[in-house]
């Protein structure tokens, strides 16, 4: 095997721990989201075009990055640093990139792989302005690691994209004045260890066990990409991801106090819906489901207690079922990867911020009560799921309990 | 000033879901200059929204830009 194709990266050494249905990589929680919760994330920041959000943009995607790779890339020498950097970025279904010409001055990389560019365009059609800010910071902090420069003296910028129409992504990374939030170090996780209410369904045991572990197929193929569900699939440092909405948050209060928080949640538990509509959608749709879960199902609320029983071997945390009807529902999810991340990074909240998680029950509930999934006709298209929305009331959303406001675990009631 | 609320009915009735909290928050600055702090749960159960005829214009080109079509 020559220096290239060594695999210096490899997801399956990292362990899933089923106590607290949570996994890391390197110091960094790991979550699964969607491409279509990502991008309406990344659109929802952006539409605030009044907030400087590129700084946290790049910043939280360089932040994690960098604690992950300091750890993977110690005593690797500046070679394999860069195989292994380039292996994990695909790995986890960013895309491709090729850091052979990284030196002491930098890159200019470019890349014609990129699940940001690939699916914003998917999604939303052209963008304006570029859309691959997670590339950004990766290559800033890959660059910090293996050149050993501080992480706030960086440059990075992406100055093409193929969702703007150009034909590879660029990407220039130097040393310089910092152009992006760099953070404090962060806490280690601590979990909520107490008694769980479990899901209470005699087939649950026989589910998760049959999809245990299965998180360790969902890797980039040769494009750098996991599509799987009839989605895209990326493998995110939680503390990312999650960064992205409380800065998010925390700049919309300094602009408008509530209100700004207000507007902002609102566009947060959307994007947490979407990503719950399709991705399960794309599940209880698939041959897996088919083959090892559907046996089991008689209810519509079997259905639900069937998905849990899946997503529960996914690292976001054990999810349960308190009440369930189709006119209300109460979830509950014991160490979800939202408070978690929250403490770690910013300790106690005055409000609830799980927010992806609690949209992600209502999308769900929407589409077992609002739609004919069970019977075998799922709403694939966007403008489906638009006029979905439209002629059904609507589920409400009420972020009831979290971790990082002194609870014990999430709750969330969806009603109609 | 200009009831605003058939517009915001236009947006919901083609456009995306949660296409009036888009909007508000594309707009919050400037909605913060004319001390308006609308929601989109005042807007869904508003009768009538009077706001200034410039801040009207401004809500009508965002709604048509999300939405792809002029509102009459």
């Amino acid at each position: 095997m020559n220096k290239q194709s060594e695999l210096l990266f490899d997801i399956n050494h990292f362990n899933f721990d089923v106590e607290h249905n949570y996994i890391e990589v390197a110091g960094e929680a790991m979550i699964f989201h969607c491409h279509h919760y990502i991008n309406y994330l990344q659109r929802s920041i952006l539409d605030a075009e009044y907030i400087e959000s590129h700084l946290f943009l790049i910043g939280s995607a360089a932040d994690a990055v960098y604690n992950q790779l300091s750890s993977l890339c110690n005593g690797l020498d500046v070679e394999s640093s860069k195989r292994l950097a380039e292996q994990m970025y695909k790995a986890f279904g960013y895309g491709l990139i090729d850091l052979s010409s990284m030196n002491e001055n930098g890159i200019e990389l470019q890349s014609d792989k990129s699940f940001f560019s690939k699916t914003w365009l998917m999604k939303f059609g052209a963008s304006q302005k570029p859309v691959d800010y997670y590339t950004t910071g990766y290559l800033a902090a890959a660059y910090a690691v293996i050149y050993h420069k501080p992480l706030n003296e960086i440059q990075a910028t992406q100055t093409e994209c193929m969702a703007c129409g150009a034909l590879a992504n660029s990407h220039s990374i130097k040393s310089g004045k910092g152009n992006f939030t760099t953070y404090p170090p962060k806490e280690k996780t601590v979990f909520k260890n107490i008694p769980k209410l479990k899901l209470g369904w005699e087939h649950e045991d026989t589910i998760s066990n049959t999809f245990l572990g299965a998180h360790a197929s969902f890797v980039g193929n040769d494009e750098g990409l996991i599509p799987a569900f009839g989605v895209y699939l990326v493998r995110n440092q939680s503390d990312y991801v999650n960064r992205l909405q409380f800065e998010f948050i925390k700049a919309m209060g300094e602009i408008a106090g509530e209100y700004g928080e207000k507007l902002g949640s609102e566009l947060l538990l959307e994007a947490g819906h979407a990503c719950g509509f399709f991705t399960y959608s794309g599940l209880m749709t698939s041959k897996e489901w088919e083959g090892a879960v559907k046996p089991y199902l008689k209810t519509k609320e079997d259905w639900i207690r069937g998905l849990i029983s899946v997503i529960n071997t996914m690292g976001w945390g054990y999810h349960t079922i308190v009440e369930l009807s189709p006119d209300k529902a109460i979830f509950r999810n014991y160490n979800d990867f939202e408070d978690l991340s929250f403490v770690r990074m910013y300790g106690k909240s005055n409000h609830p911020v799980h927010w992806a998680n609690s949209g992600g029950f209502t999308g769900l509930m929407q589409l077992i009560y609002n739609t004919d999934l069970v019977t075998g006709n799922p709403i694939e298209s966007e403008e489906g799921f638009f006029q979905m929305r439209r002629s059904h009331m609507a589920y409400e959303t009420n972020m009831s309990k979290g971790i990082s406001c002194g609870d014990d675990y999430l709750e969330v009631e969806v009603y109609r | 000033m200009k009831n605003i609320k058939p517009l915001f009915d236009w947006a919901k009735a083609n456009g995306e879901s949660k296409i009036v909290d888009r909007i508000l928050l594309k707009l919050l600055p400037e909605l913060l200059k004319y001390n308006q702090k609308m929601t989109a749960d005042m807007v869904e159960n508003a009768e009538e929204l009077l706001v200034e005829e410039s801040l009207y214009a401004l809500v009508k080109q965002t709604a048509e830009n999300i939405v792809g079509d002029h509102y009459e």
